[in-house]
């Protein structure tokens, strides 16, 4: 025993190198398993993958595409939207979860030639904050395989600088690194599939059409809640940036150079938002979006008060019923402004 | 420069380069104290000045009081070291509370004063290293230690980089005399597992909880009794590894420097009652206090009453040494509470250790449901949130709102994991001793693998968002 302590005692470099050394391995390994892994691991942004999929399968050939966030994926039944348009055009809907405008950018460069339509939403709130693209969501792309090619990282690069052209750039072991959120989030993701079927996982990761029906409408009495949450910035109006300007007469320049249609679609808000914020922030919204459609050359439909109240199941999303509203909105406005793919 | 940086692993490499050609003690000093210099300055250059002045009232002080015989001018010594050592840390750390409280008093009562409050950065580890200067002063003044004639060495013991930020607060009678013998770099097993285990508990363990805590203590009100007890046993849990992590981690760079350090923790959350509690928690700041203000106020050596009131002012000057805020006024309150009564009721009657198993167990879930409390006051600075948090906590609501879990960035399940693993591996501590030596004292094979699966791990439990050590603020 005496002799254990005493060895202890002694400078020992060499064990140092050796646990230093071991220690490396396990991160080594740890990199190697980390690309696999990640596909195995259950992912809020599993979606990504199969939008990919679906992008670079030939046997699908969509006429038009919807993109969005989360109000989309509740909001827009594309079979519906298809029935409306003349022709009956295949169109996917390719909204996920906190898809902000830039991230809907990157699959630009990932849409089939033969696609003539893409519908963009996005929420009035984007034209004014400093998001660009969020680091999680590039490297669940990244890793289910998605390239940024030259002109998406130069035109982004341009526009929002240094740092989101630094997340575009990383290198492949920074983004293997970074892709350890979804092993962190597994556990989440696993317990919640389980506690929440409410939330129809597979409809929602896997459906390209209406991947999020069937919202149920919260509690009234946590619906006022919601609304102070998600609105009280509305009340003291939005100062509108000058590189998300920049950002719509790009992302607009873009489809239109590849010879499609492009159409920003302004996302319907909960009413009470007239309330909360008054008409001339209804009129600084419009003036904003209009000026940029008329200086990109783009179309522009104000969804804004296109679903009433009664259809909202929280705060921003929309119950099937709503979905309903919006999209037979959206269908005529497409044909209103002579948009319609054909099949 | 945080230990878990490749700043921090450059400036390592370099000064154990350094150290690796440099062999005689006196250049090895300069070397480390020049090291400890830029270590510091690497937060704010500055402030540098405040450790060079320390350093040199309370060297000169002590120098003179040992050549003084007189009692009074001893004592006229000693106040004025206390005085520049106090009088720093009051400005830099308590003058803005202090003016903030003063000007919302005269405005409560109606008058509008001309003057604002200052807006002063405080200086990283000036708790730490004005408590460590404090403790040579008095021990030279008490003749405990002699004065040190050696002005590098008493500098290192001010500056010494590898606890100067966040402690422990190593006395001088236990870092002076190391310094009178030859610098030797050591490393062995056992040193490299306390690092290890130091960087596991900050990065592994606390900043993911971290996350957590975070988020529900933003808006206490948001959530349900069940979640404030999750959220506060997290952050107990975040605090003790954030905190002793960082110890650990110091004693460990310490010791391959060639030093060795106090044990700052001892498995705290398995204590019976208070007095157990500050046997094992902060363990350098608590007999800090104890020898140097509780003594010195008189103990227990006068009546109850003067005792609860030795005890109470002890535990508020406590909780007033992490911070100027009420909020700490109020955790060192509570603990001084508990303490006060603990005493009360425990006089007369046998030790804790006298008992069966069932009253242990009972005497550590009720000294932990108090620690609990008390964490609350400590985490949340907003005093009607903290008002909120705690009635929560102890009028539980029975509200589980499963649906709501797992939504959101708060990883709860992922949290919960990471708690489970935190006690699992804390009961194996306990059953060991402790899991730096248990490693330390396994063969080439089982070390191997246990840095395998610390590298393994690491790597994907690596926090996506990084924070300072919690003690850096104190």
């Amino acid at each position: 025993m005496r002799m254990i302590e005493d060895n202890e005692k002694q400078f020992n470099g060499l064990a140092c190198l050796w646990m230093a050394a071991a220690i490396l391995f396990g991160v080594g390994l740890a990199l190697t398993l980390s690309g696999w892994i990640f596909e195995k691991a259950p992912s809020d942004l599993r979606r990504t993958s199969v939008l990919l999929e679906a992008l670079a399968d030939p046997s699908i050939q969509p006429s038009y595409v919807v993109l969005g966030n989360s109000v989309v994926m509740s909001g827009i039944d594309t079979r519906l939207l298809s029935e409306r348009i003349p022709g009956n055009p295949l169109g996917l809907n390719l909204a996920t979860t906190g898809q902000n405008p830039v991230d809907s950018y990157l699959y630009y460069q990932n849409l089939p030639d033969d696609l003539q339509l893409v519908v963009q939403f996005t929420l009035p709130r984007f034209a004014a904050n400093r998001d660009s693209i969020e680091p999680q969501k590039f490297n669940a792309m990244y890793m289910y395989g998605y390239r940024p090619d030259p002109t998406t990282q130069i035109r982004l690069g341009d526009i929002f600088g240094d740092e989101t052209l630094a997340i575009l750039q990383r290198s492949e072991l920074r983004q293997r690194f970074e892709s350890r959120w979804a092993i962190q989030q597994t556990a989440d993701n696993f317990v919640r599939s389980l506690v929440r079927k409410d939330l129809k996982f597979e409809t929602y990761t896997f459906d390209l059409y209406f991947p999020n029906s069937g919202a149920k409408r919260i509690p009234e009495s946590q619906m006022e809640r919601a609304l102070n949450m998600r609105y009280n910035v509305s009340a003291h109006g939005y100062p509108y940036t000058a590189e998300k300007s920049a950002f719509f007469v790009e992302a607009a320049r873009r489809v239109k150079d590849s010879g499609k249609d492009f159409a920003l679609v302004i996302s319907p808000l909960h009413p009470s938002v007239h309330q909360r914020s008054g008409e001339q922030w209804y009129s600084e919204v419009r003036e904003f979006f209009y000026g940029l459609s008329r200086n990109g050359n783009f179309a522009v439909i104000d969804a804004m008060d296109a679903v009433p109240e009664e259809h909202f199941v929280d705060a921003l999303h929309l119950s099937e019923a709503g979905a309903k509203v919006l999209t037979e909105f959206v269908a005529k406005e497409i044909r209103r402004l002579n948009l319609e793919p054909e099949s | 420069m945080l230990f878990y940086t490749v700043e921090f692993l450059m400036f390592s490499i370099i000064l154990m380069g350094g150290l690796g050609i440099v062999h005689r003690t006196e250049p090895r000093k300069l070397m480390l104290l020049v090291a400890s210099y830029i270590f510091y300055m690497w937060w704010n250059p500055a402030f540098i000045l405040l450790i060079v002045f320390s350093t040199l009232v309370n060297y000169l002080i002590g120098g003179r009081m040992a050549l003084e015989d007189d009692q009074s001018r001893r004592k006229a010594l000693l106040v004025l070291s206390l005085i520049a050592n106090l009088g720093l840390l009051f400005f830099f750390k308590y003058y803005g509370l202090f003016s903030d409280s003063l000007l919302g008093l005269m405005r409560i009562f109606g008058s509008e004063p001309s003057w604002t409050s200052l807006n002063i950065t405080l200086p990283v580890g000036i708790s730490f290293y004005t408590f460590q200067t404090m403790s040579y002063t008095i021990d030279v003044y008490r003749r405990e230690i002699p004065a040190t004639r050696a002005p590098l060495d008493f500098a290192l013991f001010v500056a010494f980089f590898p606890q100067l930020v966040a402690g422990p607060i190593v006395r001088a009678a236990t870092f002076l005399p190391q310094l009178t013998k030859p610098v030797r770099i050591s490393c062995d097993q056992k040193t490299v597992f306390l690092i290890l285990r130091g960087f596991a508990k900050k990065v592994l363990v606390a900043d993911n909880i971290g996350i957590l805590v975070d988020g529900v203590f933003t808006n206490p009100g948001a959530w349900p009794s069940a979640i404030i007890w999750l959220a506060t046993i997290g952050f107990a849990i975040q605090i003790y590894c954030d905190f002793s992590g960082y110890s650990d981690i110091a004693i460990g760079i310490a010791r391959i420097l060639g030093f060795e350090f106090p044990q700052n923790f001892n498995h705290p959350y398995i204590a019976r009652n208070p007095s157990d509690f500050w046997k094992r928690w902060h363990i350098s700041l608590s007999s800090w206090l104890r020898d140097y203000l509780y003594i010195s106020l008189g103990g227990n050596r006068g009546g109850s009453f003067s005792t609860y009131r030795n005890l109470m002012l002890t535990m508020l000057l406590g909780g007033l040494w992490h911070g100027a805020s009420w909020n700490f006024l109020l955790w060192g309150f509570l603990h001084g509470a508990i303490l006060i009564l603990h005493r009360v009721f425990t006089q007369g009657r046998n030790t804790p250790g006298q008992t069966n198993l069932l009253t242990q167990v009972g005497s550590v879930i009720l000294m932990q449901y108090c620690v609990l409390i008390t964490w609350i006051s400590f985490r949340l600075t907003d005093f009607p949130d903290m008002l909120i948090a705690m009635q929560k906590f102890v009028v539980f609501d029975f509200n589980f709102q499963l649906t709501k879990l797992g939504l959101g960035s708060l990883s709860f399940f992922t949290t919960l994991i990471i708690m489970l693993a935190f006690v699992l591996l804390q009961a194996f501590s306990i059953r060991v001793g402790h899991i730096d030596q248990y490693l330390g004292k396994t063969g080439k094979i089982p070390a191997v693998i246990a840095c395998i699966a610390i590298g393994f791990v690491a790597f994907f439990f690596w926090p996506l968002q990084q924070a300072p050590f919690i003690y850096f603020q104190f």
